[in-house]
């Protein structure tokens, strides 16, 4: 779904160094592509330029002096001329569209890939809707300044330029005439884009106020309704969306002036041509045609001068886009990612797996503790279950010992070795995880076990077997081809656990953290899900953090934690003879399992 | 075609001719009026250069310039007029649209919301309020014109010289012809374009919610592989788009030059034969080029009409679901209640198909006890408090409140006594204190907002804050903890002075220990309120008159927390888990 940010509008800048350079070095690397464009936009702007001057040429020397002949053979000449320049035209514009699209595709994979290493925090602070916005529409509007803006604008400007070299190759007395009001043009162009490119922020603006009024009304109704504020929010709306229209209203004035006003500009160098170019004519100082070829040059001087104006408003949204996804480029990633940091200490060759935290605080943006002062250890091969309340900091061991969260004091060893000095990536191929939220991608059953990497179906269905699952898999309609709805809804809770196991062993980490989830699932799933549980822990060190005494009983050791320190240590029977909080937790368990 | 779907579109006679008729027919005249004017320069021209040729006086051609100019601002005029009359207008329109909207949005209650998400509401109030105006505004106007460049250009060329007007004008059809054909390339084309752009975003969206997924198994190489693979083929997609876009314009022109050149040719030979002048060959040349525009602007204004028309449907959809809940005139508008509420039977399902959530609930509520419903997870509390203010609408005479059915009492009446604090709270992006005294906007006092964030257990965080009440809340301003929101949406259900409260879970953020002062505060202040509480912690309602147990839609207990856990059973077993629970969280 589309956010309503309204910090998503535009501030507006429209030249800004470091950017308009940072957007250079993309078209740089297109940069025979880009100087072809140019070269070409230059060609068909020297056609575009000679068609007025033939058909007049026709008429001086064809017509006014009764040779058909040469009515024939300029007819030709231009239509060869403009032949050859549609196909220029056509080709430029294919050109100019390719590198556009290249360069949006450059932008956008290299911010995907950026984001792809910035840190877990920086996600808890930006909501998916703004990256998305980012990835998706900021570099549309990129693209659209590439495809509709830059070389149009230089086209624009070399037939400006061109009407004007040519108008005083022809005549310069007439030139003179015919462009005195040019500087009036440009002034009332100046004027207009000013007033207009202000018009149109605000319009962005008020529509984004608009917007996100109305999304939180939407999402909010029902409280509205409540406390029946429905005539005063209906009036609130009223007045944004009055602000909008008159706003809208504004900006329709001025190019309702604005343009006619150009129109009354181009009409009077008409009348100044028509004028001054019938004295010249009687004086024998200038030609029929190139008096018509005049009124065409006139004419065809203000379609740009026009067209530049228009274009400003999509430089401005682009230089609003550019600066928010080059801001986002700029955002720092996590520590020792993807670094293989073989410089750092040497990759671990094989694990055996003895984990230890050795007095571990935590803490997320700075606020309280969530770990405070956590050590315990777990041997090669052993499992430890980590039971305590909601909020006492078992998600947190899981994040920290895959550094999705990075720890503030203390340590954590891997095999003796210090996770700091661990490449991430190899670290998080050794600690494999399953979290409370199966997350499911869109794709096959297939795709969601093997992660997108290239693993035989033999392996994936060995997997399946392996944990006692192929029952599962050969009641999905299509087997593993069976496509997973977004986010899985067409799976019940027992199908998405299912492929989360899969996926863990297929992905076959030397450390399992398991966070399961306190669904509902049917009872002969569960004891499917049971069973597979204690295959994949089976000589693997691993962490479970469970609801289910089953599972719990099943681990050799027991951690309870809680708000974010340990209380008590050892196996059950130990702790059950303690009488402390486990065994408390172990009787409201039984409870609910019994219920 | 044209003429049929320009007329049969009620669509503009709706949205604007209905409303702005003296708008539509000043626009209408200003732009027959340009269009008119717009035969005349060239013919200005024809005469300058016969004139010319024939040697005429240049006084008569000085007259001719001033005529040009005086010709062009009564244009000028002419165009302002006809953009603000219909441009301005089609936002006029737009608001109206957009207004007409949130109105009707707001009469429409919890199963339509449940239907329509926000994100579907939010993309019919704007993509598709923008294409009606689009259609009404920008595409009326563009069929209009075109309308009358064909009734206005050829009559005036075949006046000049029927035989080049038929030999110059037939190329120009090919125009409609080519737009036509390249138009359904490029539609389809582009919808392709659209969906792949969707596929992107989807991927996005997956992968960003997905990160942590993404992280822990290393997926970013396979992640950035599939996200390459679908911008190249959003490339290509584009790329094939480009062809048959860049060749649109080219080919008009060129279509429009082959014209110029038969002139040059016919007209050329017919000039040198003195069937025609100089200067009716160069008006032809102006008038070539005028019949661009209308050429071009049928097959724009056609699709315009097409969007507009899907468009206004999906809004239409909306706009035609009546309201589950009206207050009929005959309802009762002035009530000043004890408090007393009673559920006599009642049963309640969302829809005809699907299972009842509440069965055979029959309760007395007192007027100011204090009551808590009780009970597992799914099972009908919710339904059942949202029941009373009828956010969800229950049968006639099931739900009494005072002894009149609530059916029968104007919703906003019955609201306005009704303080309601929802399970998801909902603050909105306003000050603290606006937030506070959401249900009395008219009658903001500061005393109140004080008095009610205080007895929420929430005044003295609000104190903290830099500008206290007066800060902002939401994605401008500050944002407050789930608890805090929750206190905050409790001073709001307060400041309306409700004879009944509702609590609906909605303490779940807050530590046992406040959120048992807020209850004692409401309990002690409550001055003969009567205070409805849904909740798990039990520990906070031990001393209330009524605790209601509740299991698949069913009352299976009521009585004191004394009664209740000396009985076996579910209370009793709820409770002694609270127990443990909350000893193990706060020790």
């Amino acid at each position: 779904m589309k956010e309503y940010l309204s910090e998503d509008i535009i501030r507006g800048k429209m030249y800004d160094r470091t950017i308009i350079k940072k957007l250079m070095s993309y078209i740089m690397r297109y940069r025979f592509s880009a100087i072809l464009s140019i070269l070409m936009v230059f060609l068909a702007t020297l056609m575009f330029l000679l068609g007025p001057y033939m058909f007049g040429y026709a008429i001086d020397h064809g017509i006014v002096k009764a040779d058909k002949g040469m009515v024939v053979k300029m007819a030709l000449l231009l239509l060869s001329v403009e032949t050859f320049r549609t196909l220029l035209v056509i080709a430029q514009n294919y050109n100019i569209q390719n590198i556009g699209q290249k360069v949006m595709m450059d932008l956008r994979m290299e911010l995907f890939s950026h984001i792809q290493t910035l840190p877990v925090s920086f996600f808890d602070k930006n909501p998916v809707g703004r990256l998305v916005t980012r990835l998706t529409n900021d570099i549309a509007a990129l693209g659209e300044l590439f495809s509709a803006g830059i070389i149009v604008v230089i086209g624009d400007v070399f037939i400006i330029v061109g009407i004007i070299v040519t108008m005083f190759l022809l005549n310069v007395k007439l030139a003179l005439v015919a462009l005195c009001v040019l500087p009036a043009m440009f002034a009332i162009s100046i004027f207009f884009s000013r007033k207009i490119k202000i018009a149109f922020r605000e319009i962005k603006r008020k529509l984004a106020r608009i917007n996100s009024y109305l999304n939180e009304n939407i999402t909010g109704m029902e409280t509205i309704q409540l406390f029946n504020r429905e005539k005063k929010n209906y009036e609130t709306f009223d007045s944004v969306n009055k602000d909008y229209l008159h706003e809208q209203v504004r900006y329709v004035r001025y190019y309702a002036i604005f343009q006619p006003a150009l129109n009354i500009m181009n009409a009077l160098s008409v009348a100044l041509i028509l004028w001054y170019g019938a004295i010249r004519y009687f004086s024998n100082d200038l030609t029929l045609g190139i008096l018509v070829a005049f009124f065409a040059y006139i004419q065809g001087i203000f379609d740009p001068i026009r067209d530049i104006v228009e274009k400003y408003n999509i430089f401005q949204g682009a230089m609003a886009s550019a600066e928010r996804v080059f801001g986002l480029m700029k955002e720092s990633p996590e520590d020792d990612y993807g670094k293989l940091t073989f410089s750092k200490g040497k990759a671990l060759q094989k694990v055996e797996g003895k984990v230890e935290f050795k007095d571990v605080w935590v803490t997320y943006n700075n606020s309280d503790y969530v770990l405070k002062g956590l050590s315990f250890k777990i041997e090669a091969g052993q499992s430890l279950a980590i039971v305590g309340a909601t909020g006492s900091g078992k998600t947190s061991v899981t994040n920290v010992l895959t550094r999705l969260y990075e720890i503030d004091k203390g340590a954590i060893l891997l095999d003796n070795r210090n996770i700091q000095d661990i490449d991430k990536t190899q670290l998080r191929q050794i600690v494999g995880m399953i979290s409370q939220d199966i997350f499911l991608f869109s794709g096959t059953i297939r795709d969601n076990i093997s992660l997108f990497n290239s693993i035989s179906d033999k392996r994936i269905l060995e997997t399946i077997n392996e944990l006692g699952l192929t029952h599962f898999i050969n009641r999905m309609p299509h087997g593993l081809d069976t496509k997973v709805a977004e986010r899985g809804s067409n799976l019940s809770a027992g199908e998405r656990q299912f492929i989360s196991l899969a996926r863990i062993l297929a992905y076959d980490p030397d450390i399992l953290i398991l966070d399961e989830a306190t669904s509902n699932i049917d009872p002969v799933s569960e004891v499917l899900i049971q069973d597979a549980i204690q295959k994949i822990t089976k000589d693997r060190s691993s962490i479970i953090i469970s609801h289910r005494l089953s599972t719990i009983l099943n681990c050799d050791h027991i951690l309870v934690l809680k708000h974010g320190e340990k209380v008590e240590e050892g196996t059950h029977e130990t702790l059950m003879r303690t009488k402390g909080l486990y065994s408390q937790l172990y009787k409201l368990y039984l409870r609910k399992e019994s219920v | 075609m044209f003429f049929s779907s320009f007329f049969k579109e009620n669509l503009i006679y709706r949205v604007f001719i209905k409303k702005y008729k003296k708008y539509f027919i000043l626009g209408a005249i200003s732009l027959i009026i340009v269009d008119i004017i717009n035969i005349v320069p060239p013919l200005l021209i024809k005469e300058v250069i016969d004139t010319l040729t024939s040697h005429g006086s240049i006084t008569k051609i000085l007259h001719i310039s001033g005529i040009y100019i005086l010709v062009s601002l009564v244009q000028g005029a002419g165009r302002y007029f006809w953009r603000m009359y219909f441009i301005g207008t089609s936002f006029r329109c737009d608001y109206d649209l957009r207004m007409a909207f949130f109105k009707h949005i707001e009469t429409l209650s919890h199963s339509f919301f449940r239907k329509y998400k926000t994100g579907n509401l939010m993309s019919r109030a704007t993509n598709d309020l923008n294409a009606v105006r689009m259609a009404v505004g920008p595409g009326m106007l563009i069929g209009l014109d075109a309308l009358f460049y064909f009734f206005l250009i050829p009559p005036i060329v075949i006046y000049l010289s029927p035989k080049l007007a038929l030999y110059t004008f037939l190329p120009l059809l090919l125009m409609p012809y080519f737009a036509y054909r390249i138009k359904n390339v490029i539609d389809k084309r582009f919808r392709r374009v659209q969906e792949q752009f969707s596929n992107i975003s989807e991927k996005a969206q997956e992968n960003i919610s997905g990160i942590r997924i993404v992280k822990s198994f290393n997926m970013s190489n396979q992640e950035e592989r599939t996200f390459s693979r679908l911008c190249k083929d959003f490339v290509n997609k584009n790329l094939s788009l480009v062809i048959p876009q860049s060749l649109m314009g080219p080919v008009f022109e060129y279509i429009t030059y082959l014209g110029i050149i038969i002139l040059l040719l016919a007209g050329g030979n017919m000039v040198l034969e003195g069937t025609i002048t100089l200067g009716t060959l160069i008006a032809f040349q102006r008038y070539i080029s005028k019949m661009v525009w209308p050429m071009t602007a049928v097959g724009w204004c056609l699709s315009l009409f097409q969007r507009g028309k899907a468009s206004m449907e999906r809004v239409d959809e909306i706009m035609d679901i009546k309201p589950e809940i009206i207050s009929s005139k005959s309802a009762i508008k002035n009530i000043r209640p004890a408090g007393k509420v009673e559920f006599k039977d009642l049963s309640f399902r969302y829809n005809k198909n699907e299972d009842f959530i509440l069965r055979n609930i029959s309760l007395e509520i007192t007027p100011g006890q204090k009551v808590a419903l009780i009970g597992p997870v799914g099972c009908g509390k919710t339904t059942l408090v949202n029941l009373i203010p009828r956010i969800l609408p229950a049968e006639h005479n099931k739900i009494l409140l005072d002894d009149i059915d609530i059916n029968k009492i104007d919703v906003k009446e019955l609201r306005s006594h009704i303080g309601f604090v929802s399970q998801d709270t909902f603050l909105f992006s306003e000050k603290i204190k606006n937030n506070i005294s959401f249900g009395n906007p008219d009658q903001f006092d500061e005393c109140k907002v004080r008095e009610c964030a205080s007895m929420s257990m929430i005044s003295n965080e609000i104190d903290n804050l830099p500008e206290g009440y007066d800060s902002y809340l939401g994605e401008r301003g500050i944002n407050l903890s789930g608890g805090q929101k929750q206190r905050v949406s409790i001073a709001r259900a307060l400041a309306i002075n409700p004879r009944i409260l509702i609590f609906d879970d909605c303490l779940s953020g807050v530590d046992a220990r406040t959120e048992e002062a807020i209850i004692k505060n409401i309990s002690t202040e409550a001055n003969g309120r009567t205070l409805i509480v849904v909740t798990h912690r039990i520990p906070a309602i031990m001393d209330f008159d009524l605790i209601v147990v509740l299991q698949n839609g069913e009352i299976i207990g009521t009585g004191t927390h004394q009664q209740l856990s000396e009985r076996d059973g579910l209370y009793k077993s709820l409770y002694e888990n609270e127990v443990v629970r909350e000893s193990l969280a706060e020790g």
